[in-house]
């Protein structure tokens, strides 16, 4: 993909980037988001139960994916006349990824536990 | 020599997709610290981001049917619930068809599950996110990345990180299957 980048400017494939980049912490964060849910309430358990066999894990993934794939699209757009530069985005992503995978660590949900 | 379907399955998912993703990564990680001028003349650049497109798209594709597979086809043989006839207390030869249960039904054994189980089956689906993100970029930035420095070392701690939780996921998943294989 060409880009057209000066000194002050943020290149196209950056702003590209940067939106997936960004995007995969936003799913990561939701994935941990509704395990904590999942654990706190027994209604949220029964809604991300997709799946008879898989159990709540089909609604926890799923929601992260689906959280991953909507937020890429929409920060896509957004980056187009509001970008942030691509250190910046990592290191966005780097927090979501991280607070992402404390929360699917199982001794900070299972305290959640209801 | 007789596979059960489950055995099969737990093949692909463990030692086929999942294990293709994890040995690909040397060779990623390679090819992408090494893009860069003073390593590679313009043509070997260009050969390098064409193999590294295919390479990084084939192995965010393995990691996504890891845990596809992973979660659709063999977490419900895990967790399945044995009838009423079956003691869940005890480590019976008719209770190992149920391995959450099994497990559960020993102290010893427990934490496979409580621990190991919880946390590779959730951390897991952070892996593919993020090996998608690694090929995407390839995708976008093709040649430009051996002049972006930067970009580049950004790319290779993604990679990293997806490597390191499809690690997690791998090494938790070996050690599940070795205590309760699924048979």
């Amino acid at each position: 993909m060409a880009t057209q980048t000066t000194e002050r400017e943020i290149s196209t494939a950056d702003r590209a980037v940067g939106a997936a980049m960004i995007a995969s912490g936003i799913g990561s964060l939701v994935l941990g988001l509704a395990i904590i849910l999942s654990e706190a309430s027994a209604g949220f358990k029964t809604f991300v139960t997709w799946n008879a066999g898989v159990g709540a894990l089909s609604g926890k993934s799923g929601l992260s994916v689906i959280a991953f794939v909507v937020s890429w699209v929409a920060l896509h757009y957004v980056f187009k006349t509001k970008p942030l530069s691509l250190m910046t985005s990592f290191i966005i992503t780097l927090v979501l990824v991280a607070l992402g995978i404390l929360l699917t660590f199982p001794p900070v949900f299972l305290s959640f536990g209801s | 020599m007789n596979i059960t379907d489950r055995e099969l399955w737990t093949l692909i998912h463990g030692m086929g997709f999942g294990a293709l993703f994890l040995v690909a990564f040397a060779g990623g990680l390679a090819g992408i610290y090494s893009l860069r001028p003073q390593l590679v003349t313009a043509e070997g650049i260009s050969e390098r981001v064409s193999r590294l497109r295919w390479g990084t798209i084939v192995m965010a594709v393995c990691v996504w049917l890891t845990v596809i597979v992973g979660t659709f086809v063999v977490y419900p043989w895990y967790r399945a619930t044995p009838p009423e006839g079956i003691d869940r207390a005890v480590q019976s030869e008719s209770l190992s068809q149920y391995p959450r249960y099994w497990l559960l039904a020993s102290e010893e054994t427990a934490e496979y599950h409580h621990f190991g189980m919880e946390w590779k089956e959730h951390v897991a689906w952070i892996s593919p996110l993020l090996a998608t993100v690694v090929a995407y970029a390839i995708f976008v930035y093709g040649k430009e990345l051996a002049a972006k420095p930067q970009a580049r070392a950004i790319i290779i701690a993604m990679f990293f990180l997806s490597f390191a939780v499809a690690g997690i996921a791998g090494v938790l998943g070996a050690l599940i299957t070795k205590a309760s294989p699924l048979t």
